[in-house]
């Protein structure tokens, strides 16, 4: 199949321009909206996620089924933090990014030391395993019956601006979107990066890496590493936004698979295709498929994905974000 | 190397093999199909571990380190199956083993111009801003070489870095594998299956049959050589 005018290349930063200058007027072409905000800030959520998620698998080739426990994790450290060690809840979204980085090299370091799919089984099992002490150290997580009152991140003042994280939807798709911004900036930072160069490598040969001194090992924990920090922070940001946490929610399936779907829908070879592939399928999924079956709606991934990996398997933009050489 | 064995399940591919390098030598590992001689460069690169025996590097015992490490401390290898970087480019492959090859990292400036140089020297200046994949065999085989080198090796293992090229191609490479050991004194150690090529190649030559060493000399003895011969030209089974 080609697309309208695919013989368009653009780089990186111009695709990326493009779409954070639309996010940053879109709130204004839907008159502030609340219910379509709030749409949007979930999708913006999903975007974090997928382009962290493709931190490890569009960089370093490493495919994680288990993000949903980085997800999780960040949320209810954040809460946590926030609620019962009294920290002001931007620290405590910090300090989760940070736990989720801790969890993850105990999961990585093990599991990368073995040649072959470890990795992608033992993260698998990983986010169940969360999910489960969750649920079960209920004197720290409140077990099944989850945590209510999460605070909102405190107010910001910048000159006359307030930006209240409480009342306002629209201050909170704007934090989403800087969110989704400082991941983005992130990740091209680091492809940038000398640990990005190795990533490149590992990810096209680990042999061929190592034969050039490549830490192979390293390398990989440092992708995870980095990609955990930023899918625990956005969980965090959901339970200050969302204000409740249940193990069901916060550690949902869904944080392991839409990031998946979003990366390969939008481009992994890019870093910002995953970002719109998220905001696509968000937007799909709401006005679309949401209205053609009411309950399981969730089977058109299933197709839309089987449909990208046969006519675009580089999915929206990878064919026409050039990748950066040197 | 001392007794140097790798089996694999019940067969014994490279058998209580010892043999010295000396440093800045060029030296020929020929042999018939399945003689071991890509096992050995794999034993040497750290690709696998030996089963037995010992392995040093200029007094160092090397068997049990990482690959990447082996690298830092002068090994570099070429892989007779090209193993390029496929979406990076040419120039992004030789990059990466300059970043990568010496533990520490040189400056920017040195990086660029040790990378140009190599690119000059094998050749691949003209097709450096290609990906990798966009290349035919010959040139992949030349960006192996380009590859090893940037790592800054002591010592080069070229894995039939010749096979598969024209006898154009051929005549073009050897300058630059003699030019490799003479001008810049890397020790240079070379698997082929062009018995011509290796002959006016090497200083000295390894001959290998099923894994044991069954010569060890000037590279004109080898070919008068009776088990030489028989290895592989068939014959009566050795004992």
């Amino acid at each position: 199949m080609r697309w309208p005018g695919s013989g368009l290349r653009v780089t990186e930063g111009t695709a990326a321009a493009l779409f954070f200058g639309a996010l940053a007027l879109l709130p204004l072409a839907l008159s502030f909206n609340p219910y379509y905000l709030s749409i949007l800030v979930a999708a913006l959520v999903l975007g974090s996620v997928a382009v962290s998620w493709n931190v490890l698998a569009g960089l370093c080739g490493q495919v994680s089924f288990g993000h949903a426990g980085f997800f999780g994790l960040g949320a209810y450290a954040s809460a946590i933090l926030a609620m019962r060690a009294g920290w002001s809840p931007w620290l405590a979204m910090a300090g989760a990014g940070v736990a989720g980085v801790a969890v993850s090299l105990l999961i990585g370091l093990p599991s990368f030391k073995l040649r072959g799919p470890y990795f992608a089984l033992a993260i698998l099992g990983f986010a169940e395993v969360l999910k489960l002490l969750a649920l079960n150290l209920d004197s720290l997580t409140g077990g099944s019956q989850g945590i209510f009152g999460v605070p909102p991140p405190t107010a910001l003042r910048l000159g006359g601006l307030t930006a209240d994280f409480e009342a306002s939807r629209t201050a909170n798709y704007y934090l989403a979107g800087l969110l989704l911004l400082l991941v983005w900036g992130a990740a091209v930072l680091l492809r940038r990066s000398r640990a990005g160069v190795a990533m490149a490598t590992v990810h096209a040969d680990e042999e061929a890496a190592a034969g050039i001194g490549v830490p192979v090992l390293r390398t990989k924990a440092t992708a995870l590493a980095v990609s955990a920090f930023f899918t625990a922070l956005l969980g965090a940001f959901y339970a200050h936004y969302v204000h409740y946490l249940d193990p069901d929610s916060a550690f949902d399936g869904a944080w392991s698979i839409m990031p998946i779907v979003a990366a390969l829908f939008g481009g992994m070879s890019t870093l910002v295709g995953p970002a719109v592939g998220a905001l696509v399928i968000t937007g799909l999924d709401e006005f679309l498929f949401k209205r053609l079956f009411e309950s399981g709606h969730q089977l058109f991934f299933g197709l839309l994905l089987a449909a990208v990996i046969v006519w675009a398997p580089s999915g929206l933009l990878g064919g026409r974000v050039r990748r950066p050489t040197t | 190397m001392r007794g140097l064995s790798k089996d694999y399940g019940k067969l014994r591919v490279v058998s209580s093999l010892t043999f010295d390098v000396r440093e800045g030598e060029l030296l020929g590992v020929i042999g018939p199909n399945g003689a071991g001689k890509t096992t050995l460069f794999a034993l040497l690169g750290g690709t696998i571990a030996p089963t037995e025996g010992e392995i040093r590097f200029r007094g160092q015992a090397v068997e049990r380190l990482r690959p990447d490490h082996r690298c830092h401390l002068g090994i570099a290898r070429t892989f007779q199956v090209v193993r390029p970087f496929a979406e990076l480019t040419v120039r992004e492959n030789v990059r990466a083993a300059a970043l990568f090859g010496k533990p520490e990292v040189p400056p920017p400036g040195e990086i660029r111009a040790a990378v140009e140089e190599v690119l000059a020297l094998t050749g691949l200046a003209p097709v450096a801003a290609s990906p990798a994949r966009a290349l035919s065999l010959p040139q992949r085989k030349r960006l192996e070489v380009a590859r090893a080198l940037a790592t800054r090796p002591r010592l080069l293992l070229l894995d039939e870095v010749l096979a598969g090229l024209n006898p154009r191609a051929v005549e073009e490479a050897i300058p630059l594998i003699r030019s490799l050991h003479a001008d810049r004194g890397i020790t240079v150690l070379v698997i082929e299956h062009n018995l011509r090529a290796i002959m006016g190649l090497s200083q000295r030559v390894l001959v290998l049959n099923f894994g044991e060493r069954i010569y060890d000399g000037a590279p004109q003895g080898a070919v008068e050589d009776p088990e030489v011969i028989r290895a592989y030209l068939g014959g009566p089974a050795r004992a």
